[in-house]
């Protein structure tokens, strides 16, 4: 068992930009639907030069001058535009290139990108998680990125080899890669200090056996209204990307290594929906799906009503900021009992659109985003972690630090498919029949295991 | 203008059966153009948005891709595929349950409304209003604002529930919970257009009609059910086809509130439709799903019409 750790209020590093305010996929399309329909204004202008660029460029010889790029993303944080086009200003004053920024809300990014690929104008560049990057890359409408002229370019390589294999290994489908990864990230779980003492736990859990345990001292410790253990356990609340580290503890996966058939009923998933499935209905440690979503789970926790929070590392600035009136701090996400533990999360990449009339201007902005002197700040500011090894998102915060070494030491990310998106769905609804005792474990993987093999034959 | 005199003047201008033939389908074809120049206007968009897209989906549903890539003819091979997929099977079954209970309980209600209103029209109009207003929110203000009130803390419902001592419910995480109060947000919104629209209809039905029944004798609940029924049963029925046509199309207050969880038990049919379209790609089984749910709109609209008119057919046949 790890001890209780520091107190996270005291560290906080100053990256000169303002600290987000509480944000995810669902509060953000519940309390920013105007302003992600809205279409942005261009970043701003002024800067200096970080990547390197194919072209060299002087401060008079602007390659791209008058050149406009479409760029869009589903936001970490409400202040993402703002944070983009401040990191962008040099890129753009650089190279002439007026980027375009648009918000997609993360519930409607497939379909947004459906029909804004379809249209003759797409989004010249763009992010794609690992889950929707290849479903996209396979209709044809995402440039292939893995060729000489674009990855495997001469000049590229010595920035390419600064690249975690991993990632590239886990974004490449058949051959392919559609997008250049730039951020791979995970869950942490959070814990309150406060609740843990009261309950008599000295030790934080490392394991989910533990985990149990300990969330059972809280509950008879706590009083009412105070639970042991909070994860977002519904589809809607993309529960499965909140479950996958546990499938890759208990050693197994969704689908096979050759993308060729699903393994939902694999020992290994039975037993990891199981231990998720028992901390709600046999141990009764943390709330019945739908009683709190994501967003109320994440309430709970600052209002001290939580002892053991699973959710993002872009929670980390919220909490901080908050000052929450309790000691609190994180941990790795919880092993499987045999003692493995891995860190989950998709990989974010930079993509192009196979239709973009800029391809040169969008190369130039995707080398730009991947390069420290955009990917060290950002990350820094929303707690993602690096997929090089020159771009530090820790900035000294030991905090960050932390999050980048569990990240880097035992992240474990999702293979990327074409049918990536509905297998996780499947899973997800396997997650919800199974904890809300609709079905058994059993019984809701066998079904998600015929539901995913007929996906895969389709 | 001369004047036209004599029997060989107004020979001379007669036209000759041929001639009368040719003239009269000149004339019928000018009035036709004519004619559908004004419908134009209509019939283009109509056209273009409406009978070719249904069209195209009906070809898009033998086909894979068709939105991002090229279609690639595939025969039924989607329609084999939902056919055996089972989250259609329960979205079928879920936006059936919706509908029938949806149409049920906002035609009770509205009824009931209109039936006050009917009666006591002082101050109705502020009533009125009021009943409307819901109508006048977006789908998605009423998902967020009946998120709210199913909310487990702090619920309106929850707080009723714990008042009267019967205890907090977890409503989104209980299925039939979370259908009913789909039904609910749906119910509250369309309530002040159903009372207005049956509020207007019980103002046509003539006074004096009600005024006999009454001499004769029969009470209140016998008016109703002898009378107003009866009067409105026409209205009523042009109501349920609307009410299934609209009812059936059930989406931004499932997208708001549950996306069709938990466990599929709130998946309708333009759920399954959205998804397979929008969120996996799988724009065959989409449109497959989609030409599904137009078949059965159509059906149930050209029941309603038949029995519409049965009841018509009857009526002449017992005068006759």
């Amino acid at each position: 068992m790890d001890k209780l750790g520091d107190d996270s209020q005291g560290a906080l590093a100053g990256d000169g930009i303002a600290e987000p305010s509480a944000y995810s996929r669902r509060e953000f399309l519940k309390k920013a639907a105007g302003a992600a329909l809205a279409l942005p204004a261009a970043g701003a202008v002024v800067g200096s030069a970080a990547a390197l660029p194919r072209v060299k460029v002087g401060e008079a010889a602007q390659p791209y001058a008058g050149v406009t790029l479409q760029f869009a993303k589903a936001p970490f944080g409400t202040d993402e535009k703002e944070v983009i086009a401040k990191l962008l200003a040099p890129f753009e004053k650089r190279t002439g290139i007026k980027v375009v920024h648009t918000v997609i809300p993360w519930n409607t990014e497939g379909a947004t990108y459906a029909t804004n690929y379809a249209g003759p104008n797409p989004y010249d560049v763009s992010y794609q998680t690992s889950t929707d990057l290849t479903g996209l890359g396979t209709k044809g409408v995402l440039e292939v990125l893995n060729t000489s002229q674009w990855l495997d370019a001469p000049s590229f390589a010595s920035t390419k080899a600064k690249f975690i294999p991993n990632v590239f290994e886990k974004s490449t489908y058949q051959g392919k890669l559609y997008g250049l990864p730039c951020i791979i990230g995970g869950t942490v779980v959070y814990y309150n200090k406060d609740l843990l003492k009261k309950a008599g736990v000295a030790t934080v859990p490392t394991n989910t056996t533990e985990l149990a345990a300990a969330a059972v001292k809280v509950m008879k410790s706590g009083g009412s209204g105070v639970w042991g253990y909070q994860t977002p356990m519904t589809d809607k609340d993309f529960n499965w990307y909140f479950q996958y580290h546990n499938i890759h503890n208990w050693g197994t996966d969704i689908i096979s290594r050759d993308g060729k058939s699903v393994t939902f009923t694999s020992s290994g998933n039975m037993h990891a929906l199981q231990t998720a499935v028992d901390l709600i209905l046999k141990y009764k440690v943390q709330p019945p799906v739908g009683q709190y979503d994501r967003e109320a789970g994440v309430s709970l926790f600052e209002a001290g009503r939580i002892a053991f929070l699973d959710d993002e590392p872009l929670r980390l600035p919220v909490f901080r900021s908050q000052k929450l009136p309790f000691a609190w701090d994180f941990v790795a996400p919880m092993a499987a009992p045999n003692g493995k533990r891995t860190i989950f999360s998709t990989t974010g990449h930079w993509v192009m659109a196979s239709k973009s009339p800029n391809k040169g201007a969008a190369w130039e902005l995707i080398k730009f985003l991947s390069s420290p002197a955009f990917a060290s700040p950002f990350g820094a500011h929303y707690g993602w972690a690096p997929v090089r090894t020159d771009v530090d998102t820790s900035k000294g915060d030991p905090q960050v630090k932390r999050i980048n070494h569990y990240v880097l030491t035992s992240w474990d990310g999702l293979p990327t498919g074409p049918k990536m998106a509905q297998l996780t769905d499947v899973y997800g609804q396997a997650i919800e029949a199974a904890a809300t005792g609709s079905k058994t474990v059993k019984a809701a993987l066998a079904k998600a295991q015929v539901d995913g093999t007929n996906i895969l034959k389709s | 203008m001369s004047a036209i005199t004599g029997e060989t003047a107004w020979d001379e201008l007669s036209l000759s059966p041929e001639e009368y033939r040719r003239a009269s389908a000149r004339y019928r074809q000018r009035r036709s153009v004519t004619g559908y120049l004004f419908l134009l206007p209509y019939f283009l968009p109509f056209l273009v948005f409406l009978v070719v897209p249904v069209f195209w989906s009906l070809w898009l549903s033998f086909n894979q891709g068709g939105i991002l890539d090229r279609a690639r003819f595939v025969g039924f091979r989607n329609w084999q595929e939902i056919g055996s997929d089972s989250q259609l099977t329960i979205s079928i079954e879920n936006t059936a349950k919706y509908v029938v209970a949806a149409i049920f309980l906002v035609f009770t209600l509205a009824l009931f409304l209109a039936l006050i209103l009917n009666r006591y029209r002082r101050g109705s109009n502020v009533f009125k209003l009021a009943l409307y207003v819901p109508l006048l929110a977006p789908a998605v203000l009423v998902g967020l604002i009946w998120q709210f009130v199913a909310n487990y803390d702090f619920g309106l419902i929850n707080l009723i529930l714990t008042t009267i001592g019967v205890g907090r419910v977890n409503i989104f995480g209980n299925g039939t919970l979370a259908l009913l109060t789909i039904v609910l947000a749906e119910v509250w919104r369309g309530l002040g257009f159903w009372t207005l629209y049956f509020l207007a209809s019980l103002q046509n039905i003539p006074e004096e009609l009600l005024d006999a029944a009454r001499v004769d004798g029969a009470r209140g609940i016998q008016r109703f059910r002898r009378v107003t029924i009866p009067l409105l049963r026409p209205m009523l029925l042009f109501a349920i086809v609307i009410a299934i046509i609209a009812n059936f199309q059930v989406f931004d207050t499932v997208y708001v509130l549950t996306q069709g969880g938990p466990y599929e038990s709130t998946s309708t049919m333009v759920w399954f439709i959205w998804e397979r379209l929008f969120q996996f790609q799988q724009t065959g089984q989409g449109y497959a799903a989609a030409v599904i749910l137009l078949g059965i709109i159509l059906f149930l609209t050209a029941l309603s019409f038949w029995l519409l008119g049965s009841r018509r057919r009857r009526r002449r046949s017992a005068l006759a």
